[in-house]
């Protein structure tokens, strides 16, 4: 090749590599010299795919056929292809050549790793964006399940309680108010500790759980108080009934450990909005049945409407 | 411009040497890419573009390549993809799954985007030139097409377009495994070689009715 056109060639910022028909090699540039290692006597005349072995792959191959074919220039994107030469991420731009009616093919390639790994980072930061985001969504609903729960048992704690009251009495739903306690976790605290206390709560709350509806809330009002909402209930025979099962729920001795422990729980009930259209008075209402029924010293309910 | 018979013709042999293209993408994706043109017409710039009867592409951010080609058979061949769907053919030969299409935050086109779409305008441009060439039978040079995201409003459609009086428009569809991505093809000619184009169709035309 002319020396002033290959030292030309050779100041460029771009990588050419000249084959032949055969696809030997007939030219290398010093940019490509750079980056692959390869001087051009040690390629020069040798097969292309040697150096660059992807283009024994047929796709590949095929576009170096092509090229020499029809004259027509391919493109191949880096961010498909990644790499031919060395093991940087390149495009490369394959044309052909004519000179003195023989044909030959000019391989371009452009370094292209600083932008593809820019956009790699890009595209990275973003799904750490995303996954911090998730997360942050995540640890909110934990707090908001926290804020409205009680830790101990997993029910809903007096805040989600009151709100699902109100929520209830804007909608003028009728609804039953059960409000219980366990007649003698004292006494079980004291004899067994309070871990098997903790225990016997929430095995409670899994029997209260188990006995009403989907619809209906339970929820823990605080240590030893538990509160029930029958939703769309008036009816004290039916409401009657339901109290029944619970306490008959609480009947067979609760398992904890080796211990075999026996709870007694009383509900007194209110009506909304039969005994009072106010959340509190209603509350208020319960516990004073509940607290008349307990003063009875059996394991029983009791309506306001009957003190 | 044409009647039905040469438009028939015409679709006809692009629809055949478009096949070549789609080979080539479907290589590029990994998955079978069925590119058809359903629609071939030859409008006249100069006309009302209304009495055309279709739109180019729709208005707002566009991907256009383009590139010129040729002496004696001369033009400029354009291929445009609304912006959006020119991402969802990028993310499919990048080997996405359709599910995570476009879930980037940005959903905007990166640099290497563009190399991609360089390299798919660069192979069916190839195809559809190249084949015109046979077709008219001269030969015809040309190189790589540039990539570049446009905003077209609705009235600059036909100032997008304006040099070129005469317009092969030819209404892509890429059919992927998981996307239906709608572009066009315009070959902008001007008269001389819409003529050579015209001219040859004819002489098919009339080998055949011989």
């Amino acid at each position: 090749m002319n020396n002033l056109l290959a030292n030309t060639l050779n100041k460029l910022n771009n990588g050419i590599v000249l084959v032949d028909k055969d696809f030997k090699i007939q030219f290398w540039n010093d940019w490509i010299m750079n980056k692959t290692g390869l001087v051009i006597v040690e390629v020069l005349g040798k097969p292309l795919a040697q150096f660059a072995p992807k283009f024994e792959m047929p796709q590949y191959y095929r576009v170096l056929e092509s090229v020499m074919e029809t004259g027509q220039s391919r493109f191949l994107s880096g961010a498909l292809h990644k790499t031919f030469f060395g093991d940087f991420i390149q495009n490369i731009q394959v044309d052909r050549v004519i000179q003195y009616h023989t044909s030959y093919i000019m391989i371009q390639v452009t370094d292209i790793t600083n932008q593809y790994q820019k956009v790699q980072k890009m595209k990275d930061f973003i799904n750490i964006l995303e996954m911090e985001n998730d997360e942050i969504r995540l640890n909110e609903a934990e707090s908001r399940k926290m804020a409205m729960h009680d830790a101990l048992t997993g029910l809903p704690n007096r805040l989600q309680f009151n709100k699902r009251m109100n929520g209830l009495m804007e909608l003028k739903m009728p609804f039953a108010l059960l409000f219980m306690d366990v007649d003698n976790l004292k006494t079980i605290n004291d004899t067994y500790g309070h871990r098997l206390g903790d225990i016997v709560l929430q095995e409670m709350a899994y029997r209260l759980k188990k006995t009403v509806r989907m619809e209906d809330m339970v929820a823990r009002l605080s240590g030893d108080e538990f509160a029930v909402i029958l939703e769309g209930v008036d009816n004290e025979d039916e409401i009657g009934r339901i109290v029944q099962k619970i306490i008959l729920k609480f009947k067979p001795k609760f398992v904890v450990g080796n211990e075999n422990i026996s709870v007694s729980s009383s509900v007194g009930i209110a009506l909304y909005p039969r005994d009072s259209e106010d959340p509190d008075i209603l509350l208020d209402l319960a516990d004073r049945a509940l607290y008349q029924i307990k003063r009875s010293g059996k394991a029983d309910y009791a309506f306001y409407s009957e003190l | 411009m044409l009647d039905d018979m040469q438009k028939d013709l015409l679709k006809e042999y692009v629809n055949v040497f478009i096949g070549q293209a789609a080979n080539m993408l479907s290589e590029m994706a990994n998955q079978r890419v069925l590119l058809s043109v359903p629609e071939v017409e030859v409008i006249n710039m100069a006309d009302e573009v209304e009495t055309a009867g279709k739109t180019f592409f729709k208005h707002g951010h566009i991907v256009s390549s383009s590139m010129r080609f040729g002496q004696d058979f001369s033009g400029r061949a354009h291929l445009i993809f609304p912006a959006n769907k020119a991402k969802l053919l990028v993310d499919a030969c990048m080997g996405l799954h359709f599910e995570d299409f476009g879930t980037e935050l940005t959903k905007e086109l990166a640099d290497t985007d563009f190399d991609v779409l360089k390299e798919i305008s660069n192979v069916i441009l190839n195809s559809v030139v190249g084949e015109f060439s046979n077709l008219v039978g001269t030969r015809v040079d040309f190189g790589i097409p540039d990539v570049e995201l446009v905003f077209v409003s609705e009235d600059e459609q036909k100032l997008y377009l304006k040099n070129d009086v005469y317009m092969l428009m030819l209404y892509t569809s890429f059919k992927l495994e998981e996307a239906e991505i709608d572009g066009v093809v315009i070959i902008a000619l001007g008269l001389h070689s819409l003529n050579m184009v015209v001219e040859k169709i004819d002489k098919i035309i009339g080998e055949m009715n011989e």
